[in-house]
């Protein structure tokens, strides 16, 4: 939903890289590239990246109205 | 000799090779590494006010996971033992603050960094970009985050290292006389270890996995694999919290403590029997 702070598997903190991973690739560079650019190297990481959907922006308008 | 090499070092990573050092107490220094070194981290979060999307358990789980610096705060706040209870000490906690509110259209990303330290300016996220939290309008979220020091397992959100590991050396050799050059090794093993030179297979140690899909290919059984008896490969990545260098020496007073602390309950049963001071 939201991009996780960590790796699930090793825990290597992947959260702040998303942003630009997410532009970059907008901006057509190769995914694999930037993760290898971004010091993203194993593959447990890696799948953070590329299996992410970010539905968190479809959810933020269903906040706890009080 | 005992001794210790760097191959590889930077601001997160540190790779060794221990030499003469026995595989047992490698072994030690890397668990403790994982499991035994203090940092801090966000341990109680108090909501205020939540009003996003996200509930209140998945922010405090975000905002736990987040590396907060602690190479000044080991040698300055208790230890976990001293802090259990609905009372702690003084000298345990440290707070963050985080505030924010988005308007009738707008929408608002919290990072890491929008967390404030609020007595000790020394405790921050590490990395300050990690999105944390999304406000859509008219939304609005208040806490109070609560830090202390901790170890890798109680949870794994204080370990400073993510990655740990003790690895052989190994020492692939070739034995000329037997082997036919078929090359069906070159082309088997996945590091990309072995390449003919000058008619002869030539093995690059340093990328071999170990694997042995070599040994099994080879016919004339040419191929002997074996590992150093006596120098180990360890390698430690941070989380940010700590230095990796650090990481290692704290690892070494962990287990030492441990030794003393083992030291002194060893004495306390024997001096009641005669048998030792
Ligand atoms: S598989 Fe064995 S015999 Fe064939 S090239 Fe490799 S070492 Fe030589
Ligand atoms: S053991 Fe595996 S990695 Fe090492 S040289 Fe043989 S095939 Fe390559
Ligand atoms: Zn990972």
């Amino acid at each position: 939903m939201i991009i996780p702070v960590r790796c699930f598997t090793c825990g290597k903190v992947i959260g702040h890289l998303w942003e630009e991973f997410t532009r970059r690739v907008a901006s057509g560079e190769n995914p694999g590239k930037v993760l290898d650019e971004l010091g993203v190297r194993r593959y447990c990481c890696r799948r953070m990246f590329i299996s992410h959907v970010d539905l968190i922006n479809e959810v933020i308008v269903y906040g706890r109205k009080v | 000799m005992v001794g210790i090499e760097i191959t590889e070092k930077n601001d997160t990573v540190l790779a060794l090779v221990l030499r003469d050092i026995p595989l047992e107490f490698a072994n030690a220094i890397r668990r403790a590494a994982l499991e035994e070194v203090l940092t801090m981290a966000i341990d109680y979060v108090v909501f205020y006010d939540n009003t996003t999307a996200l509930s209140d358990e998945i922010i405090a789980h975000r905002i736990a996971m987040v590396p907060l610096r602690s190479d000044l705060a080991i040698d300055k706040y208790r230890r976990p033992e001293e802090c259990r209870g609905s009372n702690p000490p003084e000298g345990c906690y440290v707070s963050l603050y985080l505030e924010a509110e988005t308007g009738p259209q707008e929408e608002l990303v919290i990072y890491s960094k929008d967390l404030k330290p609020q007595e000790d300016p020394e405790v921050v996220p590490v990395y300050g970009d990690i999105p944390l939290i999304k406000l859509g309008p008219q939304q609005r979220v208040v806490l109070e985050a609560w830090a202390r020091l901790g170890r890798g397992r109680e949870h794994i959100k204080w370990s400073p290292a993510t990655v740990s590991v003790l690895t052989y050396i190994p020492n692939v050799r070739v034995i000329t006389e037997r082997c036919n050059l078929c090359r069906l090794c070159v082309e088997r093993c996945p590091t990309k270890a072995i390449s003919v030179v000058n008619d002869r297979i030539v093995v690059d140690s340093t990328k071999c996995n170990l694997c042995r899909q070599c040994v099994s290919v080879c016919e004339p059984e040419a191929i002997e694999l074996d590992w150093e008896k006596d120098r180990y490969r360890l390698l430690i990545e941070s989380s940010g919290s700590l230095k990796p260098e650090r990481i290692f020496l704290e690892a070494v007073l962990q287990i030492k403590t441990k030794l003393l602390e083992f030291q002194r309950s060893f004495k306390e049963v024997f001096s009641g029997v005669g048998g030792g001071s």
